[in-house]
């Protein structure tokens, strides 16, 4: 249970996995399973960094920064190709795996935590993707961009220390 | 529903390694091998049933003679994740197998869900007896949520079923690697 309310706790890590599943659908097929699958598995050899204890540098700002970024996709409703939207999301996951790996070897069963916060985080994904589908709604497409925005706010907050 | 039931009863044989039955690396490569297995269908169904039925019968007696006259190999559990790592990779990519390869996928299953039913202790005729429970109730749980899946028809089905399936493919994919990680730096096992 600890492993699945990990990634729910920190808003930060929340912000940017509904933002992951949200540019998805925003950007369509197929990017809005592709993101939600490169995500885990890119997160999963950041997680496997974290637990073998190597070095990464600015893992809270490269989190912060990640919810800064995706938002502003939204927001911006920017389009890129499929494999620049892959890289740029797995770029993110790296950290956001990092930060939940470097807890996993001191929970209590670490195959439980490690199912927990794979799990939460794809849940959040999949939350991310029903939100986006209000895009198919009159004016739904101004209110994902509007959550965008709301995200690289809160991202600015994560940044900035104020949230 | 049935369906469902099933699988829950099927799974409910891993609380074994309580008794002492399976190790507990090999039962949580086991649950993972099997689940990994079952949302793999996709890629299987090339196979048709009565060639993967050979193919999966033929992947347990070569692994079961193995077992019996090379003994158990060192670090199983982590070549069985590794496998389970692969059939995530083909699920969340959607991977269409041919005859052959599907075949040699399913043997592959067959062989190392073997490899992870050898029980801890036992005497030969009573634990070849456990093996062949614990293949069976696994080789159930693949077929329970193989048949899952068939009956949510990833092919036809809206998008939104098929990109769960992708997703959850992605899920195993990620638990597995860091299960490999916790093994190779814990002493969790």
């Amino acid at each position: 249970m600890s492993g699945f309310v990990h990634p729910v706790r920190g808003w930060d890590h929340v912000a940017a996995m509904v933002a992951v599943g949200l540019w998805g659908t925003f950007l369509g097929r197929p990017a809005i399973w592709v993101l939600p699958v490169v995500f885990p598995l890119v997160m999963a050899l950041g997680g496997a960094a974290g637990v073998l204890g190597l070095p990464l540098p600015g893992v809270e700002t490269g989190i912060a920064i990640s919810s800064v970024v995706l938002g502003a996709l939204i927001l911006g409703k920017v389009r890129m190709p499929l494999w620049s939207a892959a890289i740029i999301v797995g770029v993110f996951a790296i950290f956001h795996g990092y930060a939940h790996g470097i807890e996993l070897p001191a929970a209590a069963n670490p195959v439980s935590f490690a199912v927990g916060f794979v799990v939460a985080t794809g849940l959040l994904h999949l939350a991310g993707i029903a939100l986006g589908l209000v895009t198919a709604l009159p004016r739904g497409e101004i209110f994902v961009r509007a959550v965008g925005g709301l995200i690289t706010a809160a991202g600015a907050g994560f940044l900035l220390g104020i949230i | 529903m049935n369906s469902i039931y099933l699988i829950a009863s099927a799974l409910s044989q891993f609380g074994d390694v309580r008794a002492g039955y399976i190790p507990a690396d090999l039962k949580v490569a086991q649950v993972i091998l099997v689940i990994a297995a079952g949302l793999s269908i996709h890629c299987l169904v090339t196979a048709g049933i009565r060639r993967a039925s050979v193919a999966f019968c033929g992947g347990v007696a070569v692994s079961s003679f193995a077992l019996l006259y090379v003994g158990p190999p060192y670090g199983s559990s982590t070549f069985v994740i590794g496998f389970a790592v692969v059939l995530g990779v083909l699920t969340a990519m959607r991977f269409s197998a041919n005859t052959a390869i599907a075949s040699i996928i399913i043997f592959l299953i067959g062989s190392a869900l073997t490899v992870t039913s050898v029980p801890a202790n036992g005497q030969f005729p009573e634990a070849m007896s456990l093996m062949a429970v614990n293949v069976i109730a696994g080789a159930g749980a693949i077929i329970c949520l193989s048949q899952l899946l068939v009956i949510l028809n990833p092919g036809r089905a809206p998008a939104w079923r098929s990109i769960a399936i992708q997703i959850a493919g992605s899920w195993i994919v990620a638990i597995s690697v860091l299960v490999i990680a916790i093994s190779s730096q814990t002493n969790f096992f």
